[in-house]
């Protein structure tokens, strides 16, 4: 099920939501964490019935190990052996659905064979999930005697607002929530900062990222190399419009556990404010981040090797990372270049070498727009393409009345017909918008900064109310979230 | 200053009441759209016309091109033209065959869309409006949507209609098509004006996996209901269809793929003096002929 959909706004979570506080009002604690969980099965299942025995199957059978591991009885070598098969048939799991076909068409391509590819749907949230039950054994592996019921366990693999696209949970931040006897009573305040973030969260995805997705779209899609300046439009927009589809998930998440009276991790602080790679990092899909550095970079040694391994390190886990997205050699690009940008970085500050802010910015932000074009891209020729035409290597037209100014003479240039290749009115609305979008993401608050002062007051209700209506009236054509894909 | 409570409440008021006038509008089914028009007028027809053995169906260019009293004359059996607009898609029309097959003893149908439907998606709204209390059927499956109900509440509760409702009564909206001649009368604007241009445009060589999957339910309801269905593209202007013959071709080879269905391999390509206002609508002036010329080609195939 959407977030962006009717159905789930109006009929599944205040049904769910209803059913849920009933129970509990009536000291039915237990039924109402089993309603929970058999809602979020539900609403997984809305989308594709066939992958549920998957994700019953990965719970139980993490659970069980964890339990296994929890125990902390057996011989640590036994227990390291179990530790490594769980994270195996996790990690096994995951590559058969997701990197399967991947292998089998380089296989075929670099050895010349003629293997038949798998064809397989991609189980919907299998990235999320299987993240989450990894750090799970891996947590009851180090610290043996925690222990979780099936029903706590479940729900907290399963608990909808995060399941399908994070953000990624940490068991011991959410299954102690849910045996909260406090949270386990309506609490108006939340649900009022709840509507809030799910209206802003709204507002992202259908007002500002599907805008942004027409031209993205319309200049990813088309086969014709694109001019220098359609290049960059789309390039922007797709920029714009990933940020703004995955924080408005994030926000619409983060408020539908609030109604809930549970609260989830923050996903994004601004981060196309930051002024360096890291800074982006500790900005962007943070939860993610979090979870790459304390289940793969710290464990790897982190900084505590040398120089070398160190960088050796960082490639690697933004490598994985990449991967992680997408089973392609693009996403393997996109990683390898915030892994390198990244180790670029760790060497630029040793050096202590200064750079002025709004340079600095700049630099950040136009490394991280190229580098979407790799996220974004279906192809390597794709992706080249797209960073010719940014180039002005596919020509440049230019607005007529520039003509006269232009001195030099380029064979390259042309005057009118700007946007050839992309429809106008694919690229009118988006274009206007790109300023506006640059503007809000620099120096307007961000949804955590105006959850954290959010006051139910007249004004705060008029917004909410606005942010919704105009998102339902805009939801007539539902689109997913970007990171479904993933 | 208001309490966390009062704001819970106002809010749930507020939208409350924007669903249920979404949904009583919806129920009421009042027209304010063009596409509202038109299936309301053609189910009108379904009921109050005497027993017919032949339908039309399919879009505007099937609406304007064919003249249903030329139709039967020279077919020498009644027939009707209960044609919808593009936006209802393939699976509008099968809405629409088996609404006429429950009043009347239909022998033949005519599907007649313009080529560029087949790389259409499919239209969930259009099936949807056009299904008034028909079962749902095997369609879901052509869509891929299991949850078919769920598409219903969907439209149902969908605000929009309080915005287009709004604009109706202001005016604001584009003004709703008038019904003459059997169908909508034309603009009288681009080809119809005097202008006439070439818009240069070509037909893809595509057909959705969806219009296809809807036309092979389509085809199954035609064997197990032992009706005639026959498939047919609506005219085309001549320059449109002389650019796009490879394309046309392809997409003929998979309409042909499909069972319980008979294509019938006839284009007309009108020259573009014929045309009316778009690349797929001839003009009121030429709409006989180009009955006459449909009518004798679909003649061998139509069983008595």
């Amino acid at each position: 099920m959407l977030f962006n959909s009717y159905l789930y706004l109006i009929l599944f979570l205040p049904l769910t939501y209803a059913v849920y506080f009933y129970l509990n009002a009536k000291a039915w604690h237990r039924l109402a964490l089993g309603t929970l969980t058999l809602a979020s099965l539900g609403f997984y299942a809305f989308w594709n019935i066939n992958h549920l025995p998957i994700l019953l199957g990965s719970i139980v059978g993490n659970y069980l190990l964890g339990s296994y591991l929890a125990k902390g009885t057996t011989t640590p070598r036994k227990r390291k052996i179990s530790l490594m098969f769980g994270i195996a048939a996790n990690i096994g799991l995951l590559a058969y659905f997701k990197y399967a076909d991947f292998l089998i068409e380089n296989l075929n391509q670099f050895s010349h064979t003629h293997l038949e590819t798998l064809n397989l749907a991609l189980p919907l949230a299998i990235s999320f999930f299987t993240f989450l039950q990894i750090a799970y054994l891996v947590d009851v592996y180090k610290k043996p005697g925690e222990r979780y019921s099936l029903e706590a366990y479940a729900l907290f693999v399963t608990f909808f607002p995060h399941l399908i696209a994070g953000p990624i949970v940490h068991h011991k931040d959410l299954i102690p929530q849910f045996s909260d006897l406090e949270k386990r009573q309506v609490a108006y305040q939340n649900i009022a900062l709840g509507l809030f973030l799910i209206g802003i969260g709204l507002f992202k995805k259908v007002i500002i990222a599907d805008t942004f997705a027409i031209t993205a779209d319309s200049g990813f899609g088309t086969r014709t190399p694109l001019l220098l300046l359609e290049a960059w439009v789309t390039s922007l927009s797709y920029t714009f419009e990933l940020y703004f589809d995955f924080s408005g998930y994030s926000d619409i998440a983060i408020g539908s556990a609030l109604l809930f009276n549970i609260t989830l991790p923050n996903n994004f602080d601004s981060p196309y404010k930051a002024k360096n790679i890291q800074d982006f990092w500790r900005r962007w899909h943070i939860t993610l981040s979090n979870f790459l550095r304390d289940y793969l970079y710290i464990p790897l040694g982190g900084n505590r090797v040398g120089p070398v391994r160190e960088i050796a390190n960082v490639i690697l886990v933004f490598l994985l990372g990449g991967l992680w997205h997408g089973a392609g050699w693009t996403f393997i690009i996109w990683g390898i270049l915030h892994g390198s940008a990244m180790a670029l970085y760790r060497l630029w500050q040793k050096a202590n070498i200064s750079m002025p802010t709004m340079l600095a910015w700049f630099i950040t932000f136009q490394f991280v727009n190229i580098a979407w074009i790799f996220f974004r891209a279906r192809d390597m020729e794709r992706a080249i393409r797209m960073l010719k035409g940014m180039g002005g290597m596919n020509g440049i037209a230019l607005p007529r009345f520039l003509e006269p100014y232009v001195l030099f003479f380029e064979p390259q240039i042309t005057f009118g017909n700007v946007f050839a290749h992309i429809k106008l009115h694919d690229i009118l609305v988006p274009l206007l918008w790109l300023p506006i979008a640059l503007a809000v993401v620099l120096y307007m608050k961000n949804s955590n900064e105006l959850a954290s002062k959010f006051k139910p007051n007249t004004a705060s209700l008029a917004a909410t109310i606005i942010l919704f209506v105009v998102s339902l009236y805009s939801m007539n054509t539902v689109s997913e979230f970007i990171y479904f894909n993933f | 200053m208001i309490t966390p409570k009062q704001f819970t409440f106002v809010f749930l008021g507020f939208m409350g009441i924007i669903l249920i006038i979404s949904m009583a509008l919806y129920l009421l089914d009042i027209p304010y759209t063009s596409n509202d028009v038109i299936r309301q007028y053609q189910m009108q027809k379904i009921q109050a016309s005497a027993p017919v053995n032949i339908i039309i169906v399919g879009d505007s260019s099937a609406g304007l091109g064919i003249d249903a009293g030329e139709f039967s004359k020279i077919i020498g059996q009644p027939t009707l033209n209960l044609a919808l607009t593009g936006s209802f898609g393939i699976a509008g029309s099968y809405n629409v065959m088996r609404h006429a097959v429950a009043k009347h003893p239909v022998k033949t149908v005519i599907f007649m869309h313009t080529l560029t439907t087949w790389k259409t998606p499919f239209s969930t709204q259009g099936f949807l409006e056009s299904l008034d209390k028909l079962p749902i059927g095997d369609m879901q499956n052509a869509y891929k949507r299991k949850n078919a109900y769920a598409d219903i509440l969907q439209a149902a509760l969908n605000p929009q209609e309080i915005l287009w409702y709004i604009q109706h009564l202001r005016g604001s909206s584009a003004p709703l098509p008038v019904i003459g001649d059997d169908y909508f009368v034309q603009h009288d604007d681009q080809f119809s004006n005097g202008k006439k241009t070439d818009p240069g445009i070509f037909i893809a060589p595509r057909v959705e996996r969806s219009n296809r999957a809807a036309l092979t339910v389509i085809g199954t309801y035609c064997t197990s209901h032992a009706i005639q269905c026959l498939i047919v593209h609506g005219p085309i202007l001549s320059l449109v269809y002389d650019r796009s013959r490879p394309a046309i071709k392809r997409i003929e080879e998979r309409i042909q793929q499909v069972t319980g269905v008979v294509f019938v391999p006839f284009v007309s390509s009108v020259p573009i003096e014929y045309m009316g206002d778009t690349v797929e609508h001839v003009a009121p002036a030429y709409k006989k002929e180009m009955t006459r010329r449909y009518a004798e080609t679909l003649k061998p195939y139509i069983k008595n």
